[in-house]
């Protein structure tokens, strides 16, 4: 872990390959009903930081989503857990182009 | 690799969990896959059991020099270590499966995706899929369709949790190929529809209804009365020629506006959203799928209110049910969320979003994606044809409900509920 906080903005997360459709809307409905648009007391997503700087949700994707789409222009802390300066993550989905 | 250092994977991939307690045993496995390559982030389906290994020791030796290797035996983690164990004797039985294809053909059988699947559930069923001795296969082509209507299409406030079925269908492939027919025996009108769409004389007309298009819809069972769409047919469409031919629903959500204004603009009294999609789809096949009610019974596009009177009090019914015992379960949960997201959607918009969840449920995008390159491979099976995302989840859902209809299912699996195949 690099243990580096960064905050960005979460719509310009990279999504994970596994994940390239975006947040699936049955849980991002169930956390909008349980937090609404509050980040206090929400845990920090997870990222890979890749070539040029981009980012790559590692966890919580669903915590990206809820916040780039209730509180678009806020910006959210993320922990970079590992460096992977030879990875082009530029090639995946954005959050933000995949908002439900 | 062989088989008995696929426990040792399964070992390292829960030591790895270890050190990172948040996180699912789905979700670690995604994460060990994509970092494994160099390059583009890898599929996990896609990388060797030995790039894979390779990848999570990496990470484990990292944290072991920054000293933050834990070694958990305060039973936080004891899920995720029964897990391992588990699929180590899984991957044992099914030493012809790469370990990413074994894990994710175990979520897809708890009816998840693998970043998503819980570890409790993922656990269940791996057990299960051990006791059962449940054959796995190296590539899938299972397509579930989680929120099926079994009933008659309805309004959307009068569902109940009783309308609704979750449908899988083991092996698509079995289901394009009984759609389109064979040259031998003849094939199906479905299948000379399409043939029509990718024609070059409908191909020549990107942004023009033409009278070939209305009258190819009757091989899909559309009907027009002429004079109900004489004023757009043989014209230019201004909102048409600003949707790009090859905007893909699953690529792109940029253009869903303008499909939706432009099929505002045509519906009309006389003319259902049904035809109107037969005709609209041939215009721009990788975007529109087409809503007859079949199609909206397998995607949970029921149907919705034309006057804004009858959509509040349509939405207040939807909620009030949404929360009560009966009504309260999945299929309408998200009904209630796109509603409530925009309570002015039509049955066009609510088609994109249900597409796209379906496109993303368990383990359909591979699937999908699977089921595109068993086509491109196989070209006469559907007269080399290439079917769009939009078309072959159409053809499919049709499918489901046809084979209902007929009381024959012999293609499908079909739950009740959503708790997986394997209960």
């Amino acid at each position: 872990m690099t243990n580096e906080i960064l905050s960005v903005d979460p719509g310009k997360h990279r999504l994970p390959p596994s994940r390239s459709t975006g947040a699936d809307p049955l849980k991002l409905q169930k956390q909008i009903g349980n937090f609404g648009n509050r980040m206090d007391g929400m845990p920090m997503p997870w990222v890979h930081r890749g070539k040029g700087g981009e980012l790559m949700l590692l966890d919580g994707v669903t915590r990206a989503t809820r916040i780039a789409k209730l509180c678009p222009g806020i910006f959210l802390d993320v922990l970079v857990t590992e460096e992977h300066p030879n990875s082009d993550y530029g090639k995946l989905p954005t959050v933000r182009a995949r908002l439900p | 690799m062989i088989a008995a250092s696929r426990h040792a994977l399964c070992t390292a991939l829960y030591e790895w969990g270890c050190n990172l307690r948040t996180m699912r045993f789905g979700q670690l496995a995604c994460a060990a896959g994509s970092s494994a390559n160099e390059g583009v982030p890898a599929d996990i389906e896609e990388v060797s059991d030995a790039d894979l290994f390779a990848s999570i020791k990496q990470r484990i030796d990292q944290a072991s020099k920054a000293g933050r290797i834990s070694k958990s035996d305060d039973g936080v983690n004891q899920i995720q270590a029964e897990l391992a164990d588990v699929l180590g004797e899984l991957a044992d039985r099914h030493s012809e499966l790469r370990f990413g294809q074994l894990i994710s053909r175990v979520a897809e059988k708890a009816l998840a995706n693998l970043y998503d699947v819980q570890d409790e559930q993922l656990l269940k069923v791996a057990r299960c899929v051990l006791q059962r001795d449940v054959a796995l296969e190296p590539v899938t082509y299972a397509i579930t369709f989680p929120h099926v209507i079994q009933t008659k299409l309805k309004s959307v406030d009068k569902l109940t949790s009783g309308d609704f079925l979750c449908v899988t269908l083991p092996d698509a492939r079995e289901v394009i190929k009984w759609y389109w027919g064979s040259e031998s025996t003849g094939i199906s009108r479905g299948a000379q529809f399409e043939q029509f769409v990718q024609s070059a004389a409908n191909q020549h007309e990107p942004n023009r209804v033409t009278w070939d298009n209305v009258k190819a819809t009757s091989l899909i069972h559309g009907r027009f009365a002429d004079k109900l769409v004489a004023d757009f047919v043989d014209r230019e469409l201004d909102c048409l020629s600003k949707i790009p031919v090859q905007t893909d629903m699953f690529a792109s959500r940029e253009f869903d506006g303008l499909a939706v204004d432009l099929f505002s603009a045509l519906l009309r009294p006389g003319i259902q959203p049904a035809n109107l999609t037969k005709l609209l789809y041939q215009k721009r096949p990788k975007l529109i799928p087409i809503l007859d009610d079949f199609v909206r019974r397998a995607a949970n596009v029921p149907y919705l209110w034309d006057e804004p009177e009858q959509q509040d009090k349509g939405i207040r019914a939807l909620r009030q049910r949404a929360l009560s015992p009966d009504g309260n379960c999945e299929p309408i949960e998200l009904l209630n969320y796109w509603l409530t997201d925009e309570p002015e959607m039509g049955a066009l918009a609510l088609a994109f979003r249900q597409f796209r969840y379906l496109a993303g449920f368990a383990n359909n995008a591979k699937a999908i994606s699977n089921l595109t390159q068993w086509i491109e491979s196989n070209p006469r099976m559907t007269s080399n044809l290439r079917l769009s995302k939009v078309r072959l989840l159409d053809i499919l859902g049709w499918s489901v409900i046809d084979h209902f209809e007929r009381n024959d299912e012999s293609m499908l699996c079909v739950k009740n509920s959503q708790k997986g195949h394997c209960n």
